[in-house]
């Protein structure tokens, strides 16, 4: 019988190419399921998942206008299991999206961007991006008339740069939003040369781009030290550091002080909690697979837009924002959260809070207002325009500028912003500042899905129930 | 020996040469590499003929499908608007007062101009004009105000 001692069981993982990814040691703090969730290695699971599916089905798919939709039915109805892989593929697909916004929120929530993270945090933020992209150039691949619309939505999204050239009158010498247009689709509509680029994104370039991200996020996750923990939780019990100081160096080394290290060995506790989470993954998705099929309309048909036709589900948040102007909700908006994520490492350097959900007693308090509150200025905006209209409907000839600025849309961003100051005032925390905005953005972005996903029907109207949309 | 008139040795100054020419080289052949991706304006489609005069009925908005436009037609003359919403590209469906865009809920009147949604520009209207051989010719790229239409009375 082999060695069980921990040296043995460190060197399992040193000597193992596949395993030496991990530390040989981990805390276990940073094993506690409340700290994760496990969430980071269920994003792993997935898009090892989303790998082995994507290889299956680019045997069968075939990227061209005239193909791409008949292949995707030869993979449903004549390819044996090919239902089945194309299932576990697209909740593989949602499933990533999901996970990753949960990861973002753990992470922001456990102050896990602190004590010199920025640049993982950010590796993180980009990672999360590429998802998004994954996902929305996946949705193009099948051709029928959800992609179609979604991504004809999409790509004018990407040029509604254009709606504020067009009031500075500078588009035809200066188009930004336009050439970023082009470079996504390749054309001004939707056709061959958007499916090109979007399968080539989706099946090479994007992975990739994951895979080594994946790569060095893992890497930036031993060079910090593990995961962020609580200040006192030592690696070493009866650490001389963690009693009165020592005079000198020399009365430390005499110090009659006993240590232990407190990490557990990876192998085979953290391997043990890995493996369950790619079983409950699998298992999860399997059972969905089986039970739910992926969604697949008539052909594409570039002249009948669905009504309503909606993006991906993750974007309907952004789609309800650009149905009041294209450029806030398309580009203004979602620019200032980003600008918001990547510049929070470099403002927020409370390191003290880092490893703690919600920082202190003060700040869950303060995420609960903050929570209470956008749902209450949110909904009282969306409730005004549902209900009322907004100032086109109310005044007649209102310059298009005007409402650029001054809609739904920005007036819940400015609410954010003013509460965020004020927490900033009252409290004096970049942390607690940050924690409010934040809060703020992510009840925002629920309910703006929401209403997009569940409560806009034909003509973008507002409706209680599916069940009442109009017959057509 | 001060700086200015210290001589450069042969090693530095064959490192920079190759530096500076490397990064030369490299940095055009990027550069028409990057350009590729930038796709060429397409000439097919701006051009397109749509038939004659006779195959559309009078006073009304008929669509051409294939090139996403509204032809009207009445006595004096024809005139062509562009069927994509300029909010985000749906394609739009004639109503009592105009149109309306299914996606964002945008209403235009019949001349396209906008009255009620966020798209930000009234429909184009396109110049048509008479190709020899007697068919209509739409020019998407020449814009024209919605008061102007071909005169064939």
């Amino acid at each position: 019988m082999p060695a069980d001692d921990r040296p043995s069981r460190l060197k399992k993982i040193t000597q193992n190419f596949f395993f030496h990814i991990h530390s040989p040691v981990a805390h276990p703090e940073s094993l506690k399921p409340t700290t994760t969730f496990g969430l980071g290695v269920i994003l792993g699971c997935l898009f090892l998942i989303l790998l082995v599916t994507g290889l299956l089905l680019m045997l069968y798919y075939t990227p061209s206008v005239e193909r791409a939709y008949a292949s995707v039915k030869d993979i449903v109805f004549v390819i044996k299991g090919g239902r089945y892989i194309r299932n576990l593929h697209r909740w593989a697909g949602h499933g990533m999206v999901i996970a990753a916004l949960l990861h973002l929120l753990r992470v922001f929530y456990t102050g896990s961007y602190l004590k010199r993270r920025a640049l993982n945090w950010n590796i993180g933020i980009a990672m999360l991006i590429i998802t998004l992209l994954l996902s929305f150039s996946g949705y193009l691949l099948p051709w029928d008339q959800l992609a179609f619309w979604a991504v004809t939505i999409g790509s004018n999204i990407a040029a509604s740069m254009r709606e504020l050239t067009d009031v500075l009158g500078l588009t035809a010498v200066f188009d930004p939003g336009g050439l970023v247009k082009r470079l996504l689709i390749g054309d001004e509509t939707v056709g061959q040369p958007a499916l090109s680029r979007f399968y080539m994104l989706h099946v090479i370039l994007l992975p990739l781009t994951l895979l080594v991200l994946m790569g060095w996020h893992f890497w930036r996750i031993r060079k910090d030290g593990g995961l962020a923990r609580p200040a006192g939780t030592e690696v070493r019990s009866g650490h001389p550091r963690a009693g009165p100081p020592a005079r000198s160096i020399k009365a430390e080394k005499e110090a009659p002080i006993k240590t232990k290290d407190l990490r557990v060995t990876t192998w085979p506790t953290v391997l043990w909690a890995e493996l369950a989470l790619l079983a409950a993954c699998c298992a999860v998705l399997m059972a969905l697979a089986f039970f739910f099929d992926a969604p697949l309309r008539e052909q594409a048909n570039p002249m009948l837009p669905e009504n309503p036709a909606k993006s991906p589900w993750y974007f309907l948040g952004i789609q309800e924002l650009v149905s009041y102007s294209a450029f806030t909700g398309g580009v203004l908006i979602p620019l200032l959260f980003l600008v918001f994520l990547v510049s929070l490492p470099f403002k927020d350097r409370e390191d003290r809070y880092a490893g703690i959900w919600f920082s202190d007693a003060k700040g869950r308090r303060l995420s609960i207002y903050s929570g209470l509150y956008a749902f209450g200025l949110t909904s009282f905006l969306l409730f005004i325009n549902i209900q009322f209209g907004w100032m086109s409907d109310w005044i007649a000839g209102v310059p298009r500028v005007v409402i650029i600025f001054f809609n739904p849309g920005t007036l819940i961003v400015t609410g954010y912003v003013l509460w965020s100051a004020v927490i900033r005032y009252r409290t004096g925390s970049d942390r607690h500042a940050a924690m409010a905005l934040f809060t703020c953005a992510v009840v925002g972005f629920v309910l703006l899905t929401a209403l997009g996903t569940w409560f806009r029907g034909p003509d973008w109207e507002f409706y209680w129930l599916k069940s009442w949309w109009p017959a057509h | 020996m001060d700086q200015a008139s210290a001589p450069v040795s042969r090693r530095r100054f064959l490192g920079k040469a190759a530096w500076i020419s490397a990064l030369c080289a490299g940095g055009l052949a990027l550069v028409s590499v990057l350009r590729s991706i930038i796709p060429q304006q397409s000439r097919s489609g701006r051009k397109f003929t749509i038939g004659r005069l006779y195959d559309f009925p009078l006073n009304t908005y008929t669509r051409v499908n294939r090139h996403k436009i509204f032809v009207w037609r009445d006595h004096e003359g024809i005139r062509v608007l562009s069927a994509m919403c300029t909010h985000l590209g749906c394609i739009v469906n004639v109503t009592e007062e105009g149109f309306l865009c299914p996606c964002h809920g945008s209403r235009f009147d019949a001349s396209g101009q906008v009255l009620a949604g966020p798209a930000p520009k009234p429909l184009p209207c396109y110049r048509v004009s008479l190709a020899p051989d007697g068919q209509l010719e739409v020019d998407r790229h020449r814009r024209i105000p919605f008061k102007d239409k071909l005169i064939l009375a």
